[in-house]
């Protein structure tokens, strides 16, 4: 899987950073950083459930490969 | 679908506007949560929606709007006036802004709201909640938690974010609890005056920090708001009410209502001071899910004919958004009536959805997470008295304002 964090949808909610703060940080303005975009199979769950259920602004997507 | 638009009631969310179950009303929503029409005080259409994944469709569509606009779902008969002052308001207020404007003044509160910025806090917001355990203590065994920490431990941490010196907090805290945090008690003349008082304090504080600027989060934001030029005073006096008030009454309620989940449920409260580390952040989801009823309901109206699972909602129709029954939404979590810290819930809406959600949601996690850690370190007995009628309801409804407690 491969994610993508858009910086122009985010709103610096931070709820990336705080559920997987190893693949995402926020920096000092609020915004999404994408610290690791092809996580572990291990990470990857969270990955998705953010994406899909707990990113307020849809900033997240995720794609196969 | 289509005959639930045919069913046009009257809105049963008016006039308390609380999407409780405990309201016989609720009940009638029909089996499986379909999209319902009913008719606003006003006269205008507007659609409950009571599913999560509706909700959050919905708050992330930008074709619906927090504007001012003539049919906007107000729920209670408005007289124009009032109607006139809102919109006045509203220009200066990010909760009633829609997206561009929007995003550039919360751009410019985000900084101090990060979570970085709210782990800054973390050591001071710990010593003020030594501060009023320590009085606890003193007062000695039982005692109202709301009174002792739930009520003024969030305003003294609004006064730090605010960088409101210790010889001024008390207008603010006596205020502040007045207006929103044991709303029974006071009658609408005392609100306003608290209200007039709070205006004229927050009149003062922008000029001084436009004249002395802190670093702090109001401070910050005013720096950068007067270099924006977006707002003229007023508009800078109404944007630090609402950043200091907006969730004022929600955190004090998470608290109280926190406290007394875990002391309900004395097998995950044991679970918890096993592993307070671990499940600490899954049981604020879970107090933040459980909890959502007690608040206030969303609502927006449609800038465009929306279509949604089958139903159009037109343009200028309303929107009422249930987050409260959504986030007891059966096909989003299982047994959602029961309160379960194991459940992962990271997903409720009590924070809200799509751009507006919560700037502070950092802060007030914050706050409830070290305030359930103290409490349950500090006190291993502590327990609810009178537990035959242990929270007291304003007008038989959450949010609580009372909770006697022992140790």
């Amino acid at each position: 899987m491969k994610i993508h964090a858009d910086r122009d949808r985010c709103i610096g909610a931070g709820l990336c950073a705080l559920n997987a703060p190893t693949i995402f940080d926020q920096d000092d303005d609020g915004m999404v950083v994408l610290l690791d975009s092809s996580p572990t199979l291990d990470n990857s769950s969270d990955a998705r459930r953010l994406a899909e259920d707990i990113c307020p602004s849809k900033a997240i997507r995720i794609t196969d490969g | 679908m289509t005959d639930t638009v045919e069913k046009v009631a009257t809105c049963p969310v008016a006039p308390h506007g609380w999407p409780n179950p405990l309201l016989p009303e609720y009940e009638q929503l029909p089996e499986g949560r379909p999209l319902t029409q009913v008719e606003m005080p006003s006269g205008s259409k507007a659609w409950l929606v009571a599913q999560h994944e509706q909700i959050q469709q919905l708050l992330a569509d930008d074709r619906f709007s927090v504007e001012p606009h003539p049919t906007f779902p107000i729920r209670f008969p408005a007289p124009q006036e009032l109607l006139d002052m809102i919109a006045r308001d509203a220009k200066n207020l990010l909760v009633t802004m829609d997206a561009p404007r929007h995003t550039r003044i919360r751009g410019m509160a985000l900084p101090d709201f990060t979570i970085r910025a709210a782990k800054k806090l973390g050591p001071r917001v710990q010593e003020l909640i030594d501060v009023y355990l320590d009085r606890m203590q003193e007062q000695g065994s039982p005692v109202d938690l709301v009174q002792a920490l739930a009520l003024p431990l969030p305003a003294q941490v609004i006064c730090e974010l605010a960088g409101i010196p210790e010889a001024e907090r008390d207008i603010f805290t006596k205020n502040a609890a007045i207006m929103v945090g044991t709303r029974h008690s006071y009658t609408m003349d005392e609100k306003l005056a608290a209200n007039d008082e709070l205006m004229k304090y927050f009149a003062t504080l922008v000029t001084e920090k436009q004249d002395n600027p802190t670093d702090d989060m109001l401070g910050n934001f005013i720096t950068r708001a007067t270099k924006s030029e977006e707002f003229d005073h007023h508009g800078l006096t109404l944007m630090t009410k609402m950043l200091l008030l907006a969730g004022y009454e929600f955190i004090v309620n998470r608290i109280a209502l926190g406290t007394q989940a875990l002391l309900d449920h004395p097998e995950q409260l044991a679970a918890l001071r096993e592993d307070p580390e671990g499940l600490m952040p899954k049981t604020v989801d879970e107090i933040l899910r459980y909890f959502s009823l007690v608040d206030e309901i969303i609502a927006r109206v449609a800038l465009a004919d929306v279509e949604i699972d089958g139903v159009t909602i037109k343009e200028g129709e309303g929107i009422l958004l249930l987050k409260g029954l959504a986030d007891r939404d059966p096909q989003q979590y299982s047994s959602p009536d029961t309160f379960d810290i194991h459940r992962d819930a990271r997903d409720h809406l009590a924070f809200g959805y799509g751009i507006h959600q919560c700037l502070g949601q950092h802060v007030a996690r914050l706050m409830l997470e070290l305030c359930l850690k103290s409490l349950i370190t500090r006190y291993p007995n502590l327990h609810m008295v009178e537990s035959s009628e242990p929270i007291e309801l304003i007008d038989g409804l959450p949010p609580i304002h009372k909770l006697t407690v022992g140790w």
